[in-house]
């Protein structure tokens, strides 16, 4: 009886360790932890996420998952979420100063809006319908004091989420009101950045919550020096520069609101976000040094979101958000015949958002899920117009809203002792657009605790986006409504050990196969356009050891390595065949803690408008922190880019320089209050 | 146009039916509460064990199972308090993320009461509390104070004092 009893714990540890994912154990399995012996709950892997679309321990997960958690934000001190992901492995992270962009297993694409990452808050995907934007630099709506975990899934996710998981799935799982300390924040950097939060949570009768948190933040104008052969750089009296120095810009303000309601069951979300910004950088082809350039992003959302069992056995998730978002920018040009003018151009969507899906464990080694997701399109209008008239140039005012819907399934089906498959396939339809379906299928063998090998097969897809297929503008730039979506199909093999309690080793073998990449080309005359470019292929592998302990150093060691080649064989555009990542955190006597970061790229050369192709040299850079802990009132200082390194980043060709310089060496203060 | 009105009756539908449990990270840690409680000796105990959190409860409903459990032949009672003063009958007190500022304080007022004071938190200050749960790898592990610990009378077994990962 005893022995029994003792294996059904064992067993029901195994599930808990495994996480039965998706769905929630049975109360005998709560129980049963209760009478678990004290070295095996060590054992027991808690649940990756409690707020993702399905919860599972990343050992079993049919992907690899990263993870970032909040008490690694508080010690390397992110300021924003693309800081925050460009630690992970194989990350890439570009800047135009206007947006910043991210890039990973060797694939970066100039000016992309990071359109091939689905970008989810709590499981809702918050890409934009009109650039399919994943906002990962200021103008993330979400202050990073909000956030529990960050998941960074690589490889292709549309077999669940469905268009713009090409390259990876970032989902931010926000904090529960308990885990959010209500306080203060002041941060000040010598960039010119000041940035104050404020946060408040509460708990209600009944196990109700409600959090409230404000971010307002503005960063004062620099002087950044930019080169561009002769013929490019043009300022708005008409003198042409090939060297010259934008004075007082990157001037930004941005203002955060997060608002939720809470109970055990249900949560009422509001999150909204706006950032006014003028780069320092020529983008569009503008005037160099103009503070006329001026783009402004805003993004608002209202969530209802659940989740329920309906019999033993079958439960249900969901949500049903409303999304506005609005973008506004103003570019000033100097024409040879009508002289200066700006174009302004003035984009607007709203739409509902909506997903709901059942997880059902019924059946004997299978965890079986089902799931429907509607996007419905009230508003997608894009507006350009010159400002003056005489350009001669034919306004743009589109309103192309769409609806799509996708309706997925997958089994995890425990074959055998040890062996997992994971079976996925969705269906999408976009209309007006394409059908698509996504097949996933992932093999995991976990010979002993702590030790899986996964092989994964899957493709993805991505719709081209509205600003891709019908923005004009002026006779600068034509619509293009005959793309292709573009499509990837990957296969991976992931290997995990863990080595000792708090050490864990992996790698990662991959192969990427694009078809039909969307990039920007420029025409005979000079008029861009979006056109499908061909095929993309990339091998490569990453290997990770993670340390993760109470006590000691904490660290990650990373790194990666790919070779990214175009339909003709050659090597891809700014894509570095290798990168590395190192960074630890330690507790020093009386209270501090020191962390540091630093990332090395690998050179890169990229071709920029004029034809020439250029080398971008190995970047190393360095970040230090220092963090008194959070009793009360606590502060930070942290340093970036430590030995001033000048480096560069690739320019889109239709900015009016060709290399972007990186951020120079910045000291940011920052102070906390808690009670 | 027809589908998504469907989905989105069927959605509400769904988010207004009856309610259901999560598991995960808290009803571990609530598990790891429990084996404390077995593993300690206090100097008075009755027939119930208080097993208090101060601050804002992470747990939810996660401690709900250890409500019928008896520990040392007391059973184990849980309650929500909101002042330090209602800290001095607990046998146990979780010190909620949200109380993390006022730990010198609490300390200070529990100097002379055998209350077995436990926080979470990696990187945390733990001079002033007896344990703390920390989280690595998805996994939770634990850190002993035992010289504080034994300043307020409470016996830590050895098997505890084993499996920790580490003991001041």
């Amino acid at each position: 009886m005893g022995v029994s009893r003792n294996k059904n714990s064992v067993i029901c540890a195994a599930l808990l360790g495994g996480a039965v994912a998706f769905a929630f154990p049975p109360p005998s399995c709560a129980d049963d932890l209760l009478s678990l012996p004290l070295e095996s709950l060590l054992l027991v892997e808690y649940e990756v996420s409690s707020a993702s679309k399905f919860t599972q321990t990343t050992s079993r997960a049919p992907t690899s998952v990263q993870v970032i958690d909040a008490e690694a934000i508080r010690r390397y001190g992110w300021r924003n979420l693309g800081e925050l992901l460009n630690s992970l492995p194989g990350m890439l992270m570009g800047s135009d100063r206007a947006y910043d962009f991210i890039g990973v297993r060797g694939f970066q694409m100039a000016r992309d809006f990071n359109h091939s990452f689905l970008l989810a808050i709590d499981g809702q995907r918050i890409n934009d319908p009109i650039y399919e934007q994943a906002m990962v630099g200021d103008e993330f709506p979400l202050d990073l004091s909000l956030i529990e975990r960050v998941e960074f899934v690589s490889g292709p996710g549309s077999s669940i989420y469905g268009s713009n998981a090409l390259f990876g799935v970032i989902n931010v799982i926000t904090k529960r009101s308990a885990k959010v300390e209500s306080g203060a924040a002041l941060t000040v950097a010598s960039d010119g950045w000041r940035m104050a939060n404020g946060r408040i949570s509460t708990q209600l009768d009944e196990g109700a919550a409600l959090t409230l948190a404000a971010t307002a933040g503005d960063k004062a104008g620099q002087d950044v020096a930019y080169a561009a052969p002769p013929g490019y750089l043009l300022l708005g009296n008409g003198a042409m520069l090939t060297s010259g120095v934008a004075t007082g810009l990157d001037k930004t303000r941005l203002a955060r609101l997060f608002a939720r309601w809470e109970n055990d069951d249900t949560d009422l979300t509001l999150t909204h976000g706006t950032r006014i910004h003028h780069p320092s950088s020529p983008v569009y082809g503008a005037v160099f040094n103009d503070p006329a350039l001026r783009l402004e992003d805003a993004s608002s959302r209202l969530s209802l979101s659940g989740h329920r069992s309906i019999i033993p056995d079958l439960e249900f998730k969901g949500h049903l958000a409303y999304n506005r978002m609005s973008y506004t920018g103003d570019y000033p040009y100097l024409d040879p015949v009508v002289g200066y003018y700006v174009n302004h151009d003035q984009t607007e969507a709203r739409w509902w958002s909506g997903e709901g899906y059942l997880v059902y464990s019924g059946f004997s080694g299978h965890k079986l899920v089902g799931g429907i997701e509607i996007l419905q399109e009230m508003q997608a209008r894009q507006q350009s117009v010159d400002t003056l008239a005489a350009t001669g140039a034919p306004p743009l005012n589109i309103n192309t809203p769409s609806r799509s819907q996708g309706v997925y399934f997958q089994d995890e089906w425990s074959v055998a002792d040890n062996w997992l498959v994971n079976l996925g396939l969705r269906y999408d339809r976009h209309n007006p657009g394409y059908d698509r379906a996504s097949p996933r299928l992932a093999v995991v063998w976990q010979p002993q605790p702590g030790s899986s090998l996964k092989l994964m097969d899957g493709r993805a897809f991505r719709n081209p986006s509205d600003y891709e297929a019908f923005y004009r503008s002026g006779w600068a730039w034509l619509a293009n409504p005959a793309l292709l979506p573009e499509s990837i199909h990957t296969t991976q093999l992931v290997g995990e050990q863990r080595l000792g309690s708090d050490t864990q080793f992996s790698a990662t073998l991959f192969r990427y196969d694009v078809q039909n990449t969307i990039n920007h080309l420029m025409l005979p005359g000079g008029v861009m356009q979006h056109q499908n470019m061909g095929s993309m292929a990339a091998r490569g592998m990453e290997l990770l050891l993670t340390r993760r302990g109470a006590i000691g150093w904490q660290w990650d060691a990373a790194l990666a390595m790919q070779q990214v080649t175009d339909s003709m064989g050659q090597r891809a555009d700014n894509s570095p065949i290798w990168s590395g990542r190192l960074k630890g955190s330690h507790d020093l006597p009386g209270n501090w803690i020191f962390s540091a970061e630093s990332h090395v790229t690998g050179s890169r050369s990229f071709m920029w408008a004029d034809g020439a192709t250029r080398l971008l040299p190995t970047t190393p850079l360095l970040n230090l922190v220092l963090t008194l802990p959070k009793n009360g009132l606590s502060g930070q200082f942290r340093l970036t880019n430590v030995f001033n390194h000048r480096y560069f980043m690739p320019a889109s060709i239709t900015t009016s320089a060709p290399l972007i310089p990186g951020a120079s060496r910045t000291l940011w203060l920052g102070v906390s209050y808690a009670y | 146009m027809r589908t998504n009105r469907f989905a989105v009756c069927f959605l509400l539908g769904m988010l207004f039916a009856s309610p259901v449990r999560a598991t995960g990270e808290y009803e571990l840690k609530a598990a790891f509460l429990y084996n404390f409680a077995v593993f300690t000796e206090w100097p008075n105990l009755t027939n119930t064990l208080k097993l208090c959190v101060i601050g804002d409860d992470p747990f939810g409903n996660a401690m709900q199972p250890l409500a019928q459990k008896t520990v040392h032949g007391a059973a184990i009672k849980v309650q929500r308090i909101s002042h330090v003063d209602e800290a001095r009958s607990c046998q146990i007190l979780f010190i909620a993320a949200s109380e993390h500022g006022n730990v010198p304080l609490i300390a200070s007022q529990l100097r002379d009461n055998p209350v077995l004071t436990v926080a979470e938190s990696n990187g945390f200050d733990h001079r002033n509390v007896a344990i703390t749960m920390v989280t690595a790898n998805n996994r939770v592990g634990f850190e002993i104070n035992q010289s504080l610990a034994q300043q307020v009378r409470l016996k830590l077994s050895a098997h505890l004092l084993k499996l920790a990962r580490q003991v001041q």
